[in-house]
Parts: structure tokens; C-alpha cells; sequence
């Protein structure tokens, strides 16, 4: 008999079978895999992922399955996570286009993927350290509610640390 | 599509532990600047070109102070002035629990403002060359509830009235150095919550204030560190190390204070556990007799009979003349190797 799959369900509808192995990527996954059958997947099951599109989806769990076998840092040191270089692969497996790129996040935030949360917004951090306030804004669709004299004041004020 | 805050908060993050989360950031808008704010004065980076503007937006702006929590004024040499470094003690008292003093401008007004900075956790005085007080400097830092770092001046006054010294109650880390007297090291009470110890630079200490303190908390260390010069120490005072510190997992020494029977069986004894040492490094002023005073048989020997059996990285001075080729260095080498360690010559 086959291995019993996990179901995951798009927004759209969308189904995907998946090797336990893969699903449990996501710890948000992997714990309702292990709460709802303490005896371990004896038949197929569902979960619905309600806030993820099938495009998006398809992307996460492609990242998911290449990262089957690869044993992450521990979570816990939060100082190494930030600062370790992007891996080769997740960088060109997330040359996509920004509104992507924001989704894969959002979904790897929502599914607790921390590993595809961290290359992402890594991918984000390398794209936005050279813009100006005005292209940052364009990028994070915020709207600038400084006045022109204080945002003079600003600059004046943290202009000791523009040289680092 | 916008991303929620909490991800743009650690894509910022992300920025500033690449040290590359400038101002500007500041300026995209007011929820970007108080997001920004903090993580840009947590930590700031001051050199001489930058401190009097930092010192101009700390003195007008009385808010940003309190977002610092680490001040590392190594690098500000001649820019300083007293009452400035007091002043920036004062403005950031609430938060600041690092401080690294500055060589020149650390002087009594600095000092009695330490005081008030009740979350200081390391306190590192080991670059100021201004005289200080140490009956002042105790006065301010007794109150610290939670300082375990402590690095002394270079240069100090000599303290007398010992009775008066109150430590610091979570001391772990304490660097000695400057005008610290034997009659310190015996009165002053060090207390045993101690566990990292270092000297340096202590032109007066003798070896009877020397051992004496170890004798007292040897057993608790589990780092021990004595740079070069202490000139008053005899030409075999660190001998002792391994006797009065069984427990230490570090050890710094200077060639120029141990004999030629450092490593033999009377100074290296065995204990009845196998002794935890695994870092040793090994020093040296280079001054005359120091390049044949040790010879590597006796540390390869004191290995070969498991007397340093966790004994994992050694790190020695190129001045000690040990020959990376040599039979005893290489038997050394191999052993450190198969520890997953090593041994490094430095220059």
C-alpha cells in the first residue's frame, strides 16, 4: 500500500499531495499532522491552506521539497540566523518578481517556515539597503506623512551615523 | 501588496545585523522611525570623525539617550572631553549596560556619573590613562545590582581604606591593572562570585598578593589570563597557576613568569578528576632568556601522561622558539588534531 500523503489546499481550491516529509517543513503543519493522528498518518489528509494562492503554494512546497534532507541551525540563535549568506539555491529559486516574493514570505510567515521567511526577507534586505526613502516607500506602498522641514530635521539630527 | 510591520521590522533587522541600516531609513516615515530609531542608537558605531555630531544630537534631542544600550568609545582618542563623556553617561543612564571607556577623557566627573546607570552590565575601563580614583570608582559602580564585567584602569590611584570597598553582588569577569597593590589583592575582599580573572599591566603586584588571591579563588576560576609586564612578579610566579587553579578551562600566560618546570608533575599535578583545561595559550615579551626557558617535551610529556587529558587548543608566541618540526612540537600537533583541536604559532 502507499504512504499516505498530506493534502494541501489552496485558496483556490487547489489540491497537492505531499510526503509527510515535506509538509513538515511547515511546523504549523507538522504539528497538526502529529495533534490530529498521534499514531502517526495511517490514511490521506487534508489541510486547507486558506490564506495561500496555488501559484504561491506551488512555489512553497517546491522549496519545501528540495529542502527535505537539509538540516537547519537551530532556531534559537537569532543573531546567527540574521547574518548567515542566503543559499545559492533558495537565492535563485526566489528570483521572482516582487509581488511573489511578498507572498512566498507571507505564506512561509503564515505556514512557519522559518528557513523560507529568512531567504526571503533576506532577498528583500539586499534589495532595499541601497534605495532612497522615496524608492522605499514605492517598495513597502507607504505613504510619507513627514513634512519637507522635518524630514530635514531628521537627517540633521542622525547624520553622525550616515558614515558606518 | 503590503507586507505586515513585524516582517518589516526583521527585514530591517535583517539590515542593521549587516550593519547597513543607515538614516535613511529614518526618513520613509514616522512608523519607520520609531522602528528604526532604536536599532540605529542601540549600538552606535563612534570614531573621532563622527562623536562631536553624535554628541550634538544626544545633548538636543534628551529622547535618544534612551534607546542606547551599548557605548564603545575605544576608538575616540583625543576628541573627548570630560564633561562630555559625563554628560553621555548621563543622558543614556536609564539604558545603557555597556560601556567601553575612552583612552584620554575618563576622568572624576565620568566616574561619579557611572553611578546612575543602574542596568550596566560590563564595565570596561582597561584603556583610560587618566589617574582614577579607586575609592571614587567603588562608590559608584557598589550600587550596580547587575555589573558582572569589570575591567580596572590602567593607571589608578592606590585605594587604603579597604573596608570601605563594597563589589558588585553578580561580579563574574574582573580585569586587574593599574595601581592595584599586593595589600589590595589580600584586603579588598574579591569576592568568589569571580570566575574569569585577568591581570595586567599592575607595575607593584608581587607574587605574596598574587598567590595569595589565587590561593583564595583559584578553585572557582575557569579562566585565568596574565598579561605582560607585571614586573613585579618573579620569574617562576605562574608556575603555581595549575596548582591553585585546578578548575580553569583557560589559561594565559607569559613565558617571561613560568619556569622551566610550568608543566612538570609537581606544578601539573594529577587531580582526582581529569583536569578540564582545554585552551592554553602561551606568551611571550621576547626579552632575553625568554626563547629557551620552555621546552616542548615537557608539555608534549605532561599530554602523553593524560595530565591535560581535555586539553584541546594551544596557542603559543613564535618567540618561544618551539620548531613546528620538531619531534615533541609534532607529537603535540597530531594529538591536538585528533581533538578536534589544534596548535597555532602566532607572530
Amino acid at each position: 500500500m502507499p504512504e499516505p500523503k498530506v493534502i494541501i489546499i489552496s485558496s483556490d481550491d487547489e489540491k497537492f499531495p505531499v510526503d509527510v516529509k515535506v509538509a513538515e517543513k511547515s511546523i504549523l503543519m507538522k504539528k497538526m499532522i502529529e495533534d490530529l493522528n498521534p499514531d502517526g498518518l495511517e490514511e490521506d489528509f487534508e489541510i486547507p491552506t486558506p490564506n495561500v494562492r496555488s501559484t504561491v503554494l506551488a512555489k512553497v512546497i517546491e522549496w519545501c521539497t528540495h529542502h527535505k534532507n537539509t538540516v537547519f541551525p537551530d532556531d534559537d540563535d537569532e543573531d546567527a540566523r540574521k547574518s548567515a549568506p542566503v543559499d545559492e539555491w533558495d537565492k535563485n529559486f526566489l528570483k521572482v518578481d516582487q509581488e511573489m516574493l511578498y507572498e512566498i514570505i507571507l505564506a512561509a510567515n503564515y505556514l512557519n517556515i522559518r528557513p523560507l521567511m529568512d531567504s526571503g526577507c533576506k532577498i528583500v534586505a539586499e534589495m532595499i539597503r541601497g534605495k532612497s526613502p522615496e524608492e522605499l516607500r514605492r517598495t513597502f506602498n507607504i505613504v510619507n506623512d513627514f513634512s519637507p522641514e522635518e524630514e530635514a530635521a531628521i537627517r540633521r539630527e542622525n547624520e553622525w551615523a550616515e558614515d558606518r | 501588496m503590503k507586507l505586515p510591520l513585524e516582517i518589516i521590522i526583521y527585514i530591517l533587522e535583517i539590515l542593521h545585523s549587516w550593519n547597513k541600516l543607515k538614516p535613511k531609513f529614518l526618513r520613509v516615515s514616522k512608523l519607520f522611525y520609531l522602528c528604526v530609531l532604536p536599532m540605529i542608537y542601540r549600538r552606535p558605531i563612534l570614531k573621532s570623525s563622527n562623536f562631536f555630531a553624535f554628541m550634538d544630537s544626544i545633548s538636543s534631542n534628551k529622547d535618544l539617550g534612551s534607546h542606547i544600550k551599548e557605548l564603545d568609545l575605544s576608538r575616540i582618542v583625543h576628541s573627548g572631553k570630560n564633561a562630555s563623556v559625563a554628560r553621555l553617561l548621563k543622558r543614556t543612564s536609564k539604558s545603557l549596560e555597556l560601556f567601553i571607556a575612552p583612552q584620554s577623557s575618563f576622568g572624576f566627573g565620568p566616574s561619579i556619573a557611572l553611578k546612575n546607570c543602574k542596568n550596566l552590565k560590563v564595565l570596561d575601563l582597561s584603556l583610560v590613562s587618566e589617574t582614577l580614583n579607586l575609592e571614587e570608582l567603588f562608590k559608584s559602580i557598589s550600587s550596580l545590582k547587575d555589573l558582572y564585567h569589570l575591567a580596572f584602569p590602567r593607571s589608578s590611584v592606590e585605594i587604603t581604606d579597604f573596608k570601605g570597598i563594597v563589589w558588585p553582588l553578580k561580579l563574574s569577569y574582573l580585569r586587574l591593572s593599574g595601581g592595584i597593590t599586593d595589600e589590595f589583592l589580600m584586603k579588598s575582599g574579591v569576592p568568589d562570585s569571580v570566575v574569569h580573572l585577568e591581570f595586567a599591566h599592575c607595575p607593584t603586584i608581587s607574587d605574596i598578593g598574587f598567590h595569595h588571591l589565587l590561593a583564595k579563588l583559584g578553585k572557582n576560576l575557569i579562566s585565568l589570563r596574565v598579561q605582560y609586564p607585571m614586573p613585579g612578579l618573579r620569574s617562576n610566579a605562574l608556575d603555581l597557576a595549575f596548582f591553585y587553579c585546578p578548575n580553569l578551562i583557560s589559561l594565559e600566560v607569559t613565558v617571561d613568569y613560568i619556569s622551566s618546570s610550568f608543566f612538570d608533575e609537581q606544578n601539573l599535578t594529577y587531580l582526582d578528576y581529569p583536569r578540564p583545561l582545554k585552551y592554553l595559550y602561551i606568551e611571550s615579551s621576547g626579552m632575553l632568556g625568554t626563547t629557551t626557558r620552555l621546552d616542548p617535551v615537557d608539555l608534549a610529556l605532561a599530554i602523553s601522561e593524560s595530565r591535560l587529558p581535555h586539553l584541546k587548543k594551544v596557542k603559543c608566541s613564535a618567540k618561544l622558539g618551539w620548531d613546528p618540526k620538531s619531534e615533541y612540537v609534532s607529537y603535540i600537533v597530531d594529538h591536538l588534531n585528533d581533538k578536534d583541536g589544534g596548535f597555532y604559532i602566532g607572530y
